[in-house]
């Protein structure tokens, strides 16, 4: 990766935060929580306001309700330039403040009960207040809780769709029992089926006018959803492509005189590009596999001789072990091939069982002589055959003058 | 490596189609290509090289894995399916198993990277023009790779042939995924250039019929198929 400015041209002016009900630090419902976030007042002024208010004839508490309808809750998503958090993703930026909107589901069975005893509550107020018929009151406190339940599932964001939908009809279904009762208990049952076939019939009118329209509203907004989905997409391809290959190829540009530099910058460029693209889900962090592309990837850098990485099976890999020495001495005999042979590509053929690690790495380069040169070749016997010895394995090299070099790495594995 | 000259010698020089929709890589090809074989016709994407293909009836289709109109895999569907004869090359920049094992299994005889050498290119056209199959090293990782494992805890169905490579064959994939060409396959094993090709051509078709489960889980793994 060459370069990791920051765009320049994607910073905005920050606008005040979007009111929002947030789900940090909110006692109620997160009104003032959120009103004093838009503001930028301190919290505990607006909840002042809002006590002094409810004194006023209860205006204050009529706004909370009002505000509690109509802010959404949840945390507002910064703006940030698009792609961004792509590029955070993959490692490329350093990533943003953390704003995990996800992590903070309330499901606090607590709260729950205190919406449900304050129905109550207030239905007993209600009651003595305004001395209802006898009987009233259980009917209306089944009302209470089941408005509260639909009223609680309007907050919850993160649970299945399904799941909300059944909580919502069990909540109507109370109400509508608890209304039942109700007007059972006064002897009006059939004045409310009545009533209740004449809503059903207005229900029914309104649905034939608006359902098309109803109906085109839903597909928009998929279709809108869609398109947002697809513009993100967009952004994070754009953000990788300015981040990765218009900063090479801008380098690459400055650097036209350098063959070497050129071939080595193009080289990582499309490593990179071939990861990003092609890579596999999750490669394992610590397998044989990726140490080996990671060091043929820093050969591949260092002397700008493409390496063909080739691996069949994995392996965990850790340092200090066989996989580690193989891996090693792999990384020498890459380079031995990179800077003496001359070749113009090196293969490395790597193959993992359960019991060994096999490792081949050719080139068709100049070759030598191994029983003339292996006296001065300290890095061949040293790094790479009595390393190999020392971890329980072997190592051969197979030369000859004008016919490349092949190095044959074998690992035990199975044992630290 | 550099052969330089087609070894093949064969009688006339081999027809080919190049379908690409990069018009850059296309001329790049077919000036690599000048002079060892005939560059009869090209398209840039499905529609057209199907036609293209009906009408030029070339030797060889050099096909590009990413096409516009359903990729590389649409075209051999759609040619073999009334041209069984025709053959292909598939050409690509992708090494994504996928990819590879895609158009392998939908009917290419071959498959080589675009970083492929001219000489390398001519080769590999006259081989696939001789009805035999060419593997890139990675390639043949990816199959060593698919067949891995122990066959015999596996339940196969249908041909238990197709399901396994023999030893030799593994021992061949082997020297190719270390970057050996056929030739030096052929020195290293003491057998024929002529053995080795049947034996490459004899893993292509285990990979293009194989049924075996774990080629399938294999590759839905790497999200194919």
């Amino acid at each position: 990766m060459v370069g990791a400015q920051t765009c320049d041209d994607h910073v905005v002016t920050e606008p005040l935060p979007v009111l929002r009900r947030p789900d940090a630090g909110r006692v109620v419902a997160g009104v003032c929580a959120g009103l004093s976030e838009h503001l930028l007042v301190g919290v505990g002024t607006v909840r002042v306001a809002f006590v002094l208010l409810s004194l006023l004839g209860g205006f204050g508490a009529l706004l909370y309700a009002g505000l509690w309808l109509a802010v959404p809750a949840g945390t507002p998503e910064p703006s940030r330039a698009p792609g961004l958090d792509a590029a955070a993703r993959h490692g490329r930026r350093p990533a943003g403040p953390d704003v995990d909107t996800a992590a903070v589901v309330r499901s606090d069975p607590g709260l729950l009960v205190a919406l449900a005893l304050l129905g109550v509550g207030a239905v007993m107020l209600v009651d003595r207040a305004v001395a209802a018929p006898a009987g009233a009151f259980w009917p209306l406190a089944v009302v209470a809780v089941g408005a509260a339940v639909v009223w609680r599932q309007a907050e919850a964001r993160e649970a299945s769709r399904a799941a909300v939908t059944a909580r919502v009809v069990a909540g109507v279904a109370v109400v509508a029992l608890g209304l039942a009762l109700f007007l059972a208990g006064q002897g009006e049952l059939g004045v409310l089926l009545d009533a209740l076939a004449a809503v059903l019939v207005v229900l029914a009118g309104i649905a034939v006018v608006t359902g098309p329209w109803l109906l085109r509203l839903v597909r928009d907004l998929q279709a809108e959803r869609a398109e947002r989905v697809r513009s993100q997409e967009r952004a994070d391809l754009a953000a990788h492509l300015h981040d990765s290959v218009l900063q090479t190829l801008a380098v690459i540009q400055r650097q036209a005189h350098d063959p070497d530099e050129v071939n080595r910058l193009a080289r990582a460029q499309e490593r990179d590009l071939r990861r990003w693209l092609y890579g596999e889900e999750s490669p394992a962090p610590t397998g044989v596999r990726t140490a080996l592309e990671a060091v043929a990837a820093e050969v591949e850098d260092a002397y700008a001789t493409p390496v063909e990485v080739v691996v069949v099976g994995d392996a965990p890999w850790a340092a200090g072990g066989v996989a580690d020495a193989v891996v090693a001495a792999t990384r020498e005999a890459l380079t031995n091939a990179a800077k003496h042979s001359g070749a113009g590509r090196i293969d490395l053929f790597a193959e993992v069982s359960g019991e060994q690690v096999e490792v081949f790495v050719r080139d068709r380069g100049t070759g030598f002589d191994p029983a003339r040169v292996a006296a001065d070749r300290q890095g061949v016997k040293g790094s790479i055959v009595e390393r190999m010895e020392r971890n329980g394995g072997r190592a051969t090299v197979t030369s000859a003058p004008g016919d490349g070099t092949e190095v044959h790495l074998v690992g035990p594995l199975g044992r630290p | 490596m550099t052969t330089g000259t087609d070894t093949r010698g064969l009688p006339r020089r081999t027809s080919v189609v190049v379908v690409d929709d990069h018009a850059v890589f296309r001329t790049g090809v077919k000036a690599e290509l000048a002079g060892y074989v005939d560059v009869v016709g090209e398209a840039a994407d499905v529609a057209s090289a199907v036609a293209v293909i009906e009408q030029r009836r070339p030797d060889v289709v050099l096909l590009d894995v990413h096409l516009p109109g359903g990729g590389g895999v649409e075209v051999l569907h759609r040619v073999l399916l009334d041209r069984p004869e025709t053959r292909f090359l598939a050409l690509s920049v992708s090494d994504a198993a996928e990819d590879v094992v895609g158009v392998i299994r939908a009917g290419a005889r071959g498959y080589v990277t675009k970083t492929v050498t001219g000489p390398e290119l001519v080769e590999a056209i006259g081989r696939v023009a001789g009805g035999d199959a060419v593997f890139s090293p990675r390639l043949a990782g990816f199959v060593l790779d698919a067949f891995a494992a122990t066959p015999s805890a596996m339940p196969t169905s249908g041909d238990p042939g197709l399901d396994r490579l023999s030893p030799r064959e593994r021992e061949v994939l082997r020297l190719i995924a270390r970057g050996y060409t056929y030739r030096e396959v052929a020195r290293e094993l003491v057998l024929s250039v002529k053995t080795i090709e049947t034996h490459v051509s004899n893993v292509l078709h285990k990979l293009q019929l194989s049924n075996r489960n774990e080629l399938t889980r294999w590759a839905a793994a790497r999200r194919l198929v």
